[in-house]
Formats: structure tokens, C-alpha cells, sequence
């Protein structure tokens, strides 16, 4: 896989190098988005083009594709790197959808522009990074006006054949946390079952209640009658909250929604927090927010992956289904079972793989895995992972001792017990005893299960 | 090399510049350099290059500026010269430029401007001035542009306001080489709207300005900055969403710019743009311009008709009551478009705000469009969504060392709570009696690690300190790595004053201190194969049946049970035990067995009497500083049950004699409420100054998120819980406010006093009646003739004091009666032995609950008024379930005081109206049958002051407090001592109607309204009847209409 337009350096912060072909722009002529970078399906170009044609609700597109971009500029937490990202579109077969990260990592948004809210050609399928400037932000909140917008995701002909050499170059460091991030927020959206709808009504007076701005407490939402009631503690079929704050950038489309939707892990009484999403539907449009479960936490350290990374085995499946994709807008897993021959437990497994690598996301409103690939190399950052590197490191110096209940590591002068209790890995270490499994294994865990991996075949 | 030493005659090596950049020589350095050819600097430049910096070391300003000389001396490239300033010392040394300017000089660099901009691509966020400067001089010297990146940006701007004292940011941003190419990007940092402070000498106030935008407004005014561009600057920050600071910030300027008719003319798309979507305090001031727009003509109805639409959707009140005056002028003006108005209009008929609801209705009624009544009055009554809190049984106990290894790893990490807590206590006793070895080897790396942190923190108070060293000990001792017998030891021998608990309410804590030094000491001396005190369920009780096999066992096996764990067993006992039970129990022949009988057949520690007492702060003295306290605050007192068995007297709580704040880490105080489960009261008497502090003080958070561990545990539900859940439901954090909404709902799901069948509530006979009193169902008149009435347990239990004022009190305010020592009588193991421990040693300079109860009545002579009822809890036979009437009307007293603000809670019960609607009406019933007759005492008379009780005389410590109070009153201390309520009435001062009660008023029209509720509130009916149209009255109307339809 190449990335045509992207240029990497050092380890663990690469830059990004973008060249568009002209800035995005809302002119006279409709909206014009540039893209550059990513992967087109049929033609290798380092400035794809996916779409043209109308949108069929401006404001509310607008007010989304906003909202998008104002979360990549947005550091909920304390900064720790300075990204500062465009957001990547990916145009399937039927839908456009734009994605972006925080720069804090703890917030992933998403807007999926459905096949109702456009009117026009998907000219072709891929991922691409889309530039929003600052003329088009102020461009995009003065729209008003009900008529279709004409758009186009990617240079148009006139721009290519006009505007040479009039590229704006965008160069942004590209933190390999950030990139894991994105890997991460599927593996853990693709436990989400939904959880509540509210009307516009009542998403509006919830939202309106929610403690303001910088509030970083985990509150817990529960269902109660039409609308969501906050409570402190969580109970079975409840939804983490966690900062409430972060939600503000759903306000500005809020007015065009028809729902709100919200999706999470099941939880228990005795649960720790939990991501959750929070998606608005217009009908035309869905902006969705997916949430860390602590406003200090990135999606980043998450750890959802690791397990899966840890186990080469499932590396083939997932060649094998990653060719089988084909931009449809959800992928069907017994489908692509059908086509691989293989069990669709193997193809959900081999999704997880290819998440980590940036080439699947979930969509939790379909819950349905998509097909797009990152204009990123994020399987790299993923393999880079600090954890992972540090339990290969532990394996190396033969710290792992297996035994029956479990495993003995020694890192230093500290010792530290694995057990097994109840199919996972529990550890002594004092980051498992405050995470306890909500964050991903810790490294002794991953250690362990690496050796256990490897040992019947030493054995044999 | 010496510093005085002869001049070097040959160029410099790469050592000796070395040790000049060591010792920060940075003149030194630039002579050093100054004759160097290129091949030499190159030579020095590559081992500079090279150099790292190694961990932790740190440069000061002159080795920061020795360095940076280097770099401009000796790299090869702009590049490296960056690499080099950044890696010593950049950017938190500053770095002196002219030395720096000198070398670049000497040197003939061609690349100092790419150096430059090379610097401001590298500074950092919140770096702060100095490194900005640094780099502006380089720019400004090398006559490069200047680089626009947000950074470079961030700095400028921070450069405009520095050294403010000397000069204006507008004479700085007048000289600023940059302003001009700077200014426009600066719009979109949100540091162009930094406020600036000055002090008022009138009004003694500080005042913030935006003092760059308002700069930037005058350099508009004079033609430095163009002025459509600085307008269509400030509306794209207002459309975009800002910090509200920032928009605030940007309205100012915007004012300042004063744009004129044209402008807005131009812009109108823009201005109607920022009414429907901007925030609130923008909206506002686009509704202004609109409307100036609108008079001039400047405006089409269509788009103001669109944009109407979505304003009346929006949630906030004050801007849907201008837009709709704006569209009845509209309508009235053009009475041919009227009906169109009315259709938009038509939109807010369904607002969620009934405020709204009403007047576009009053529009539609106006207007001819029939209307279809909207609102919750046509709705069938909701029933109250109500479910008790669910209490689980103890998980399963641990049954591996490694997994006690891991949960003590989490003791180590994780917020305390009962269960993990428990858990381990009988995993550590129960293995080490079993596999001592094996439980060594397990636990010891864990207790290696975790040092002495688990339990305890830097920011704990002492008693949570000395409990964390005493579990710490007992783990290193079942770890055998070394451990600290003697504190245990001594808390065991009984000696008075071994654990200092900071105050009366920490008691439980002591209980679970003695568990655990009983642990240490008998861990290896005297092993028992199990504890008898782990609870059955989560919230601390404790099946008797469990208890009894637990007991027989040990009868069984030879062993006697640990007594401090025995007692903790016994105090976890549920009230009624079943007689099968206690038949079996009787069965049992040892010491243990026959002190659980005993225990059983007295009904355990009974029903203590709980009321709670209003204290006030200490007059601050010389020298000390006490402002940060509330003025006053309500404490509990506990005066144990006749009969009950309490041997570690833990019902028995005195208030203090002034307010005082426990601070520092209450972690511990989340395992309080299991050591003493049946006793709701009493664990909510022990909490309440925690909870009260997430309300009453500023600086701290409280522990109102404790408030939900109240409803888990059993026992009546009172006065002093009900007081803990009103400071919850006001607390200032908002997830401590949803913790106490928490509490409420389970507490409200306990009780049948809230069903629906209870929603029409008889009222009173005596309502504003007899002797004036405000009265809900005639059980609250809140003085002592209530006492004839056929009032419940907790209504008498309010009661409020005044502690003394004035400096004469010799008790410090943050440690009275800070004495409170446990004493454990070793040698004596009856239950109830003489010198049991925890009883207060420290009734010096405080009143005794016991006292007021013996009087009577809480009352003594002079200053101390009582708002509260007298009977005891053991009086009436209350049901002991929860009141919400009683609620409210708590609330309601603490609000009269002004011990929390009426609008928070207002907020939180608006929530609770959505899901029961009878409950919540119940408890703004409650508050407003306290706070409405307040709104029309006049001067002359105050119904909801009661007179004082004719004075008694107190006996015992009652005298010195009451003379205290005489000497007070005396000095003229009288003003701080003297109820809040009978205030206003003895100095005749007018009365403040409380902000939020007209919220209040809408709220029990909801609440009524959703769950059908009747009934009269006192003071309702003369409001209502009032004139006038504030909003007080209106809502007054409108739940009079409410109460009594048709």
C-alpha cells in the first residue's frame, strides 16, 4: 500500500506533508472541497476525487462538516501534542462520510452524509484527507439558505487544469497516539448496542442540562422515560457520560436533528467508566461523537487492540478479507464469510486486525463494520505500541515464567503474578489494579500471552 | 583558563568553549568567537551540534544565552543553530538577545532571518513572553517578515499587554512593528480576547475589560485597520463557536465598533444568522441590532419570520420574550400579516418553558388563531418512576493468594469502598491462619511496591493517615517484611488519647481503626481461621443467621471470635431477627454466643434520637482568618435509645460548639456507612458536615457523592439524612447535585408517604391560622405549640441553635472538642462497661443534644431561637419512612438562612419533576409552605419567626452556653448571633425574596400538574391574589390555578 502524498520521518512523530491542489473553498460555484492524499479505487492520484453533485440540506451538512472540523481543533484535555489534523473523508459506494479526532484523542466525530442527503455522482471510492481552512470555516457559518449546495469532494477539472502551482502545502505532525486512536474507536464502538433515542425536543432539554464546559466528572445517563436522566453511579443499561463538556460540539447541528441516539458497552453496577456515542440523525445526515471514558484518557491508550495484535494468526485472515472489501457502505460479515470460506467468527476477527491498521471503522447506527483505509500508515504506529513493544521486550529477556494458574514476570527488581480468572489475564501490576481490564492488558498481561502463544509450539 | 589569567592567544578549542558554555560565560563567548574563520567555526559548530543534553539538567539565563551565541557562532545551517538554542535551555530560560544579535553580527550569518522564523515556528503553547521576545528581536533584526503561524500570534499578543503598568496596550499595539501584519490572523486566536483587570475605588470592585479588542476597536477608529474588515472579523468569531469569554469579549467589541445603519444593512444575513444559532448572550445583542434594523426598515419580514422559527425553539427565556413583544409590535404594525406571524408564533406553543408557552398563546389568543390549550394540564397524571436502591449480596469471598495480591494492588489504586475493603480484611485473616507461606510469597511484592501509600494520601487528615499505617501494618505483617506493632498495640491496651479522631462525627472511623489494630496485633499472636464481622451484603449488614453459623462454628472448632471484631459483627445486625434465629442463637454456649443473645434480645442499639441543630461560626479573632467558613451550617446530635446496647456509644454525637471544617481526604469515610448499616440516621448525622461542605464551601469539594450510600443503608429516614440530601441537592459541584438527586429518588422509593394515593393532602386546619404559622398539613408548624400536634417523629426534629458568638469563646473554631478519644477498656469485656470507648470527652464548649431533649425544648434564653419542634423519634411511632414535605421545608430553612442557594437545587429537582412528579411536588410543597409566608412578612410581623420560648433554665453545660450567649449579646455580638428568620423581624429589616423562588413556584406547577395533585400551600392564596405582574406573582397564579382548577 502506498501514501502517495504523505511523507514520514523519525519514530513515533511523523509529519505529514499535504499538498492540495487549491484551498477547499464555498464560492459562488458551490462548495468545493480539495482533498489529498489517501486512496482512490481507480485512479492513483495523490488528490482523489469522490464526488460531485448537490447536497440536499446545506445548513445542516454545513453545520455537521463544522462540527467535524471543530473537534480535530479541539483539545478537551490537557494538550500533550499539537496536532492539529484535517479531517479524512471516505467516499463508499452510496455515502460520504468525514472523520476526525481530537487533538487530545478523547473524542472521535464522525458525519455521514446518507445517500438522502446527496444528489449527484459518486465518481469513486477512498479515503482521503480534506483540507478546512479558515476562510471556509467562516464561509460555512455565514451559509444560509434551504437550496441545494452544489459540492464537490476533490479537485474539480477546472481546478487541475487552472490552479497549477497554486498547491497549498499543509504540514502537520502526525503523533503516532493520534493514529492509534483511530484504530482503537472502532474495536471498542463495535461493542456499543444502542441504548436510548430521544426526540429533538428532548435531546435539546438534556443537552441543555448537562453541567458545562469544563466539567470533567463521569456521569452516567439512564434511560427514564422519554428522555435520558443523569445519575452518579452506573447501573445495568445505563451510558457513560464521561465530561460532559465534550459534548458542545453536537449544539450547532442539534437544531436540524430528528434524534439522538445513544450507543455503549453493556455496564453493570459495578462498571468503571466506559466510551459511549452520542449521534444526532436528521434524516439526511448523521453526526455522531464517540467519547473516551475519562475526558484524561485518549482513545490512544485504550489498549482494545492489543490483544488482537498480539496473535500474528489472525494476520492472514485479514489480508485475505481486507482485499475482499469493497468500499460497500457496511460490511457484511456472513457475506464476506461466504466469499472467504472461512467462519464468521475468523472474518469478525480478522476486521478487529484490520482495524488496527486503519482499513475498517464501525458504525455503530448500522452497527456494521465500513470499509475505508486511513491516508495514514496507523498499522505502524499500532505495532509501535509502547505496551506491545514493552511486553516483546519482556519476552526477549525471558522475564515470563509459566505455570499452571497463570505466570510470574519479572521486570527489574519487581515481581509481578498473572493470572488467569475467568478467560482474561489479571495482573498485580498497580496499572491493572486501576484500569482492571477497562483500559486494554496491561504489559505483563500481553507478555504473558505471548509466551503462552508461543509455548505449546516450543513444546511440540 | 583561570578567569583572570593571561588573554588567549590562539583560537579557541572545542574544551574550553565547552567549560564557557558550562559556566554560562556568554561575553566571553562572543570575544571567543569574534576572529574565528568559517573552517573553525565549523569545526567547533559540528562538536556542538553533536553535544546532547542530557536528562534533568537545567540552564539558567546566561548558559541558556552562552549557547544560543554558540549556535549563531559556530552551526553550519539555520537548522542546527535551532537544534542547538532548543536543546539548552530554550524555552524556559530567556535568552538575552544583544549578545546573540553581537555573535550573528561578527559573523556575517546570512541566515539569521530563516534562524528567526525557524524560532517561531518552535515556540511553544503557554510558553509565556520571554521566548517570544527572544525571537521577535532576531526577526526585527534581520528584517525578515514576519511569520504568522498561531504561535508567533499567541506571543504577539501576549507582548501587547506586558509591562501594562508603563504603557497602554494601545500605545503598545500602536508602536508594535507587527500590528499590521498581524492583526488580521489575530482575530481567530482567542487570545485577543485576554481581559484586563482594574481596580474600581468606587464600587471597591475589579473590573475586566477586553483591553486588546478594545484597543483594536480605537486603532479602527482611526483608520489603521480597515473597518468593514475588523466588522465581518467580529462576526465570524461570533458565529463561530468560541469560549463564552471570548464571545463575551467580542460583543464588547463589537459595541465599541458601533456599527451604523449601512453596516448592518449589509450584513443583516449575517446579524439573523447569529439570532438563531449563536449563543445566548450574541443572540441577545443580535436581537438588539435587528430590531434598531427592523425600525429602519432594513429588514424583510420572510427572513425575520425564518429566523423567528428557530429563536422560539431555543431554550433561553429572556430572548423568546423579546422576540415575541418584537413580533406582537410586528403584528399590531402590519395587521394584514398578522395571521403569518401568528403561524410562527405557533411554534413556541409547545416551548418546554410554560413562561413561553403562556405568552404565545396570550400572542394567538390576541391574534384570532384559535389555540389548542398545550401543556401538562391535559396530560393524565404520571406516575412516580421510582426504584429503591437495589442492594447485592457480597460477592463471593477470594479464594487465591494471587488474587488477594491484585485486590490489595487495587486498595492501592482504586477509591475506597466497602466491599473490596472487607473482602480482603477476611482473605488476609482467613490465609494467614490457613497458608501463611504461601499468603507471604503472594503479597509480599505487591506490599513492597505500594510502600506506605495504601489508605492514605498526602492530603489526608490525621485519622485517615493513622488508619492507612495501621492496615499497612497489618499487610506487612501477613507480607513479613517489617511493620509497625506499636500504634496498634496501644489503640488495643485502651489507652485514652492513643487515636485523636478529629471530631464526635468520625466515630465510625474509629471502629474500623480498632478492627484493624486488633488484626495487627492478633494476627499471628492469637490466629482465627475467619472473621465474624464480613457482612453479608454490600452495604455493610449482616444476616444474623450468617452470624450464628459463623459463631457456632468457632464453638465447633475451639476458637473464640476477636472481640472488636465481634462488636463490628453485632453493630451490622438488622433490627428484627427472625425467631428461628434467635432460637438457634440461643443455642450457642460460648461467651460469644451469649453476648450475640444479649445483643439480640435489648433490639441491638435501638432508635436513637437524631435532630440537628443550626451552629454558628466563631467571631473571627485577631490574627485569624475565618471568612472561609460558612456562617453557619447544621450539624447533627444523637442521644442513644434508653434501651438499646451502643458499646462503643457510637449513637451519642455532639455538635460542636462552632463551625469548623474537617479537611483533607475523606476516602475513608465511603466505608463509614457499612460499620453501623442499620443506623441511617446515624451515619447521615456522621456524613452531614462532609456533605455539607460540597455546598457551603468554596475552596473544597465535599463528599456529596457519598449521599447515595445513605439510601442503601437502613433505619428511618429523619432529619439528619434529609438535611445531608438538601446540601447535596445544592452542592456546587454538578455531579455531587446529581449524586444527592440520587439519593433522593432511592430514598424516595422507600417510602409510601409519596404514592400517589398521598398526593391529596388534607390540609390543615390551623393553615395560617393559629398564631401565624406556616403549615403543611399542620405537621410543621415549626415552633413548640406543634408539639400538641398529632406530628410524626421527624418533624420535631429540626431544631435550631445559635452557638455563641464573639471572641470570648475559647474554643478554637477548627478543633472543639478535637479531643474525642477512643479508650477501649482491655480488661473489661462486657458490652457495656463504664469507660467504653468513644464517648466525648470534649463537652467543654459544646451543648449537649441531651440537654435540649431534657428541657423539653431546644431553646435557651436569650439569642438562641428555636425553629424546630420538640419529640423524640422514639415519641410518635413515626413510620420513619421519607417525607418530602419535610424535605422541602428543610431546604426551604437552610435557604432562609441563606446556608445554600435556592436555584441549584431548584435545577436538580426539575430533573427529579420529569420522573416523579408526586414527590417532587411534595417537596416544593414543603419549601414553599416555609418560604411563602415569608413574602408577606412585613416589618410589623413575622409569621415564620417563632417567638422565643419562654426561657428555661438549661441545666449543665446549657448554662455556660446561654451565659455565653448574655456576654455576647452584651458586647454587642448580638448580630451574628441571632437566626436569619428572626433577623428580619427583631431589626425589622425588609425581607429579600430568594432567587430561584419563582422557579420553585414553576416547578410545583409542574410537578402538580404531571401527577395531579391538589392541595393548598400556605401564603399561595395571598400571593396569588396579589397585583402586579413580576414573576413571583405570575407563577404564584399560575400554581394557584394549578391547585384549584375550575
Amino acid at each position: 500500500m502506498s501514501y502517495p502524498a504523505a511523507t514520514f520521518s523519525g519514530m513515533t512523530n511523523t509529519v505529514q506533508s499535504l499538498s492540495y491542489l487549491a484551498p477547499s473553498a464555498l464560492l459562488d460555484g458551490g462548495l468545493q472541497l480539495q482533498t489529498a492524499g489517501g486512496v482512490a479505487q481507480r485512479a492513483a492520484t495523490a488528490n482523489p476525487r469522490f464526488f460531485t453533485g448537490f447536497l440536499t440540506t446545506p445548513a445542516a451538512a454545513a453545520a455537521g462538516l463544522l462540527a467535524v472540523a471543530e473537534v480535530a481543533r479541539t483539545r478537551y484535555f490537557q494538550p500533550l501534542s499539537p496536532a492539529s489534523l484535517d479531517p479524512v473523508v471516505t467516499g463508499s459506494r452510496d455515502r460520504l462520510r468525514f472523520e476526525s479526532f481530537s487533538g487530545c484523542c478523547g473524542v472521535y466525530a464522525r458525519l455521514d452524509v446518507l445517500p438522502a442527503g446527496l444528489d449527484g455522482d459518486i465518481v469513486d471510492h477512498g479515503t482521503t484527507n480534506v483540507d478546512v481552512n479558515t476562510p471556509l470555516r467562516q464561509a460555512l457559518q455565514r451559509l444560509v439558505g434551504a437550496d441545494p449546495l452544489h459540492v464537490s469532494v476533490g479537485p474539480d477539472d477546472l481546478t487541475v487544469s487552472t490552479m497549477e502551482g497554486a498547491v497549498v502545502e499543509k504540514k502537520v505532525p502526525l503523533p503516532s497516539r493520534w493514529l492509534r486512536g483511530f484504530a482503537e474507536v472502532q474495536v471498542i464502538a463495535s461493542a456499543f448496542d444502542p441504548r436510548a433515542e430521544l426526540s429533538a425536543a428532548d435531546a435539546t432539554a438534556f443537552l441543555r442540562r448537562l453541567p458545562a464546559g469544563g466539567d470533567r466528572s463521569v456521569l452516567w445517563a439512564v434511560p427514564a422515560g422519554r428522555s435520558l436522566r443523569l445519575t452518579s453511579r452506573p447501573v445495568p443499561g445505563a451510558v457513560c457520560l464521561p465530561g460532559p463538556g465534550r459534548l458542545a460540539a453536537l449544539r450547532p447541528v442539534l437544531r436540524f436533528a430528528k434524534h439522538l441516539r445513544v450507543y455503549g458497552p453493556p455496564v453493570t453496577a459495578g462498571s468503571g467508566p466506559v466510551s459511549s456515542t452520542w449521534e444526532l440523525d436528521t434524516g439526511e445526515l448523521r453526526l455522531s461523537l464517540t467519547l473516551s471514558p475519562q475526558p484524561s484518557r485518549g482513545f490512544s491508550g485504550e489498549g482494545a487492540v492489543l490483544a488482537a495484535l498480539a496473535g500474528e494468526d489472525v494476520t492472514d485472515d485479514a489480508e485475505l478479507i481486507g482485499t475482499l472489501l469493497a468500499w460497500d457502505p457496511t460490511v457484511d460479515v456472513d457475506a464476506l464469510a461466504e466469499q472467504a470460506a472461512m467462519p464468521a467468527a475468523r472474518v469478525r476477527a480478522a476486521l478487529t486486525q484490520l482495524g488496527t491498521a486503519g482499513q475498517v471503522g464501525f458504525d455503530v447506527s448500522e452497527a456494521a463494520y465500513f470499509h475505508r483505509v486511513l491516508p495514514y500508515d496507523a498499522q505502524r504506529a499500532e505495532r509501535h505500541n509502547p505496551r506491545l513493544v514493552g511486553a516483546r521486550a519482556l519476552l526477549e529477556t525471558g522475564a515470563v515464567t509459566l505455570d499452571d494458574t497463570g505466570a510470574t514476570v519479572r521486570s527489574g527488581d519487581e515481581v509481578y503474578r498473572v493470572r488467569v480468572a475467568d478467560g482474561a489475564l489479571h495482573c498485580t501490576c498497580p496499572w491493572w489494579a486501576k484500569y482492571r481490564g477497562g483500559r486494554g492488558p496491561c504489559k505483563h498481561a500481553l507478555a504473558t500471552e505471548l509466551a503462552r502463544a508461543a509455548a505449546p509450539a516450543v513444546a511440540r | 583558563m583561570s578567569l583572570f589569567g593571561p588573554r588567549r592567544s590562539g583560537p579557541i578549542d572545542w574544551p574550553a568553549l565547552q567549560t564557557m558554555l558550562q559556566k554560562g560565560n556568554f561575553a566571553a563567548t562572543v570575544d571567543a568567537l569574534r576572529d574565528l574563520d568559517e573552517p573553525q567555526r565549523a569545526e567547533l559548530g559540528k562538536e556542538l551540534v553533536a553535544l546532547r543534553r542530557d536528562a534533568g539538567t537545567w540552564f539558567n539565563e546566561q548558559q541558556a544565552t552562552a549557547y544560543a551565541v554558540a549556535a549563531v557562532g559556530c552551526a553550519s545551517t539555520a537548522a542546527k543553530a535551532v537544534t542547538v538554542i532548543t536543546r539548552h535551555g530554550w524555552p524556559w530560560s530567556s535568552i538575552r538577545t544583544q549578545p546573540v544579535l553581537r555573535a550573528a553580527a561578527d559573523r556575517g550569518a546570512p541566515w539569521l532571518g530563516e534562524l528567526a522564523t525557524r524560532m517561531a515556528d518552535k515556540l511553544p503553547r503557554d510558553a509565556g513572553f520571554f521566548p517570544w521576545r527572544f525571537t521577535s528581536d532576531l526577526l526585527l533584526a534581520a528584517g525578515v517578515p514576519a511569520p504568522t503561524g498561531e504561535r508567533f500570534v499567541d506571543g504577539w499578543l501576549l507582548s501587547v499587554q506586558a509591562s501594562r503598568r508603563e504603557r497602554t496596550v494601545l500605545d503598545a499595539m500602536r508602536d508594535s512593528p507587527f500590528t499590521d501584519t498581524l492583526l488580521p490572523v489575530a482575530f481567530e486566536r482567542d487570545g485577543i480576547a485576554a481581559a484586563g483587570g482594574t481596580y474600581d475605588q468606587a464600587t471597591g470592585k475589579w473590573q475586566t475589560t477586553p483591553d486588546i479588542l478594545l484597543a483594536v476597536a480605537t486603532l479602527t477608529e482611526e483608520g489603521r485597520f480597515p473597518r468593514a474588515d475588523a466588522l465581518d472579523r467580529c462576526l465570524d468569531a461570533l458565529l463561530g463557536s468560541r469560549p463564552t469569554a471570548v464571545l463575551h469579549a467580542f460583543v464588547r467589541f463589537h459595541d465599541a465598533l458601533a456599527p451604523t445603519g449601512s453596516e448592518i444593512a449589509e450584513r443583516v444575513t449575517i446579524y439573523l444568522k447569529l439570532l438563531a444559532d449563536a449563543a445566548g448572550s450574541v443572540a441577545t445583542m443580535a436581537q438588539k441590532v435587528l430590531k434598531a434594523a427592523d425600525a429602519a426598515g432594513a429588514l424583510e419580514l420572510e427572513s425575520l419570520l425564518d429566523a423567528s422559527r428557530t429563536v422560539l425553539a431555543r431554550s433561553e427565556k429572556g430572548l423568546i420574550k423579546a422576540q415575541l413583544i418584537w413580533l406582537e409590535k410586528l403584528a399590531k404594525r402590519l395587521p394584514a400579516r398578522a395571521a403569518e406571524i401568528a403561524e410562527v408564533v405557533a411554534v413556541a406553543t409547545d416551548h418546554p418553558d410554560v413562561q413561553s408557552r403562556d405568552r404565545a398563546a396570550a400572542f394567538l389568543a390576541r391574534h384570532g388563531t384559535p389555540t389548542t390549550p398545550a401543556g401538562p394540564q391535559v396530560a393524565a397524571p404520571v406516575p412516580d418512576l421510582l426504584t429503591a436502591a437495589v442492594v447485592a449480596d457480597m460477592p463471593d469471598p477470594i479464594t487465591s493468594p494471587d488474587e488477594l495480591a491484585e485486590e490489595i494492588a487495587v486498595l492501592d489504586q482504586a477509591d475506597w469502598e466497602t466491599v473490596p475493603f472487607e473482602r480482603v480484611l477476611a482473605a488476609l485473616v482467613r490465609m494467614h491462619a490457613a497458608d501463611p507461606v504461601g499468603l507471604r510469597a503472594a503479597i509480599a511484592p505487591v506490599m513492597q511496591r505500594a510502600g506506605n501509600r495504601i489508605g492514605n494520601s498526602w492530603w489526608a487528615g490525621d485519622a485517615h493517615r493513622h488508619a492507612g499505617a495501621l492496615l499497612t501494618a497489618a499487610l506487612n505483617k501477613a507480607a513479613g517484611l517489617p511493620f509497625v506493632l506499636d500504634g496498634a498495640a496501644r489503640l488495643l491496651r485502651g489507652t485514652p488519647a492513643d487515636v485523636q479522631l478529629s471530631n464526635s462525627y468520625a466515630k465510625l472511623h474509629g471502629v474500623l481503626m480498632l478492627r484493624i489494630a486488633e488484626i495487627v496485633v492478633r494476627l499471628s499472636t492469637e490466629p482465627v481461621p475467619a472473621l465474624v464481622a464480613t457482612p453479608t451484603q454490600v452495604n455493610g449488614l449482616l444476616d444474623p443467621a450468617a452470624l450464628v453459623e459463623r459463631l457456632a462454628r468457632a464453638e465447633r472448632e475451639g476458637w473464640q471470635p476477636w472481640k472488636r471484631d465481634l462488636r463490628q459483627a453485632l453493630y451490622r445486625l438488622p433490627a428484627d431477627v427472625d425467631p428461628a434465629t434467635l432460637r438457634q442463637a440461643r443455642t450457642l454456649r460460648s461467651d460469644a454466643g451469649r453476648t450475640l443473645v444479649e445483643w439480640l434480645e435489648a433490639g441491638g442499639v435501638g432508635t436513637p434520637d437524631v435532630r440537628v441543630v443550626r451552629v454558628h461560626r466563631q467571631h473571627a479573632e485577631r490574627g485569624r482568618y475565618l471568612d472561609w467558613l460558612p456562617e453557619s451550617r447544621f450539624y447533627a446530635a444523637s442521644t442513644p435509645a434508653r434501651s438499646g446496647l451502643d458499646p462503643y456509644w457510637l449513637t451519642e454525637l455532639t455538635p460542636p460548639a462552632v463551625v469548623n471544617a474537617d479537611h483533607g481526604s475523606h476516602s475513608w469515610a465511603a466505608l463509614w456507612p457499612a460499620v453501623l448499616p442499620t443506623q441511617r440516621e446515624v451515619v447521615a448525622a456522621c456524613l452531614l458536615p462532609l456533605i455539607a461542605g460540597s455546598a457551603d464551601l468554596d475552596s473544597s469539594r465535599g463528599d456529596a457523592r457519598l449521599l447515595p450510600l445513605l439510601a442503601e443503608v437502613t433505619g428511618p429516614v429523619g432529619p439528619a439524612t434529609l438535611t445531608a440530601v438538601a446540601y447535596g441537592l445544592a452542592a456546587s459541584q454538578a455531579d455531587e447535585r446529581i449524586a444527592a438527586l440520587d439519593a433522593l429518588m432511592a430514598l424516595a422509593a422507600l417510602s409510601p408517604a409519596t404514592s400517589p394515593a398521598h398526593t391529596s393532602v388534607p390540609v390543615s386546619p390551623g393553615v395560617s391560622g393559629v398564631s401565624g404559622s406556616p403549615s403543611v398539613r399542620g405537621t410543621l408548624t415549626p415552633h413548640a405549640a406543634a408539639g400538641a400536634s398529632p406530628s410524626h417523629a421527624a418533624a420535631g426534629a429540626f431544631a435550631s441553635s445559635v452557638a455563641p458568638g464573639g471572641s470570648a469563646s475559647p474554643a478554637s473554631p477548627t478543633a472543639p472538642g478535637a479531643a474525642v478519644s477512643l479508650a477501649d477498656t482491655g480488661a473489661t469485656d462486657a458490652l457495656n462497661a463504664p469507660g467504653a470507648a468513644f464517648s466525648s470527652t470534649a463537652q467543654g464548649a459544646a451543648f449537649s443534644p441531651t440537654a435540649l431533649d431534657a428541657s423539653g425544648s431546644p431553646a435557651a434564653a436569650g439569642a438562641v431561637v428555636s425553629l424546630g419542634g420538640v419529640g423524640g423519634a422514639d415519641g410518635d411511632g413515626g413510620s420513619g419512612g421519607f417525607d418530602g414535605r419535610e424535605l422541602g421545608a428543610q431546604l426551604a430553612r437552610m435557604v432562609g438562612t441563606k446556608l445554600i442557594v435556592l436555584s441549584r437545587a431548584v435545577a436538580q429537582l426539575e430533573d427529579a419533576a420529569r420522573i416523579a412528579p408526586a414527590m417532587t411536588w411534595q417537596v416544593a410543597a414543603g419549601a414553599l409552605g416555609e418560604l411563602l409566608p415569608a413574602e408577606h412578612a412585613k416589618p410589623a410581623a413575622g409569621p415564620v419567626i417563632t417567638p422565643p420560648a419562654p426561657a428555661i433554665t438549661p441545666a449543665g453545660p446549657m448554662t455556660r452556653v446561654a451565659a455565653r450567649i448574655a456576654r455576647a449579646a452584651a458586647n454587642g455580638g448580638v448580630a451574628g448571633a441571632s437566626a436569619g428568620g428572626a433577623k428580619e423581624a427583631t431589626d425589622g429589616k425588609s425581607h429579600v425574596t430568594p432567587r430561584g423562588l419563582p422557579d420553585l413556584l414553576t416547578l410545583a406547577s409542574t410537578a402538580a400538574a404531571a401527577s395531579g395533585s391538589r392541595g393548598e400551600v400556605p401564603g399561595l392564596a395571598e400571593l396569588a391574589a396579589r397585583k402586579g405582574s413580576t414573576r413571583l406573582v405570575v407563577e404564584a397564579k399560575r400554581l394557584h390555578r394549578t391547585l384549584n382548577p375550575g
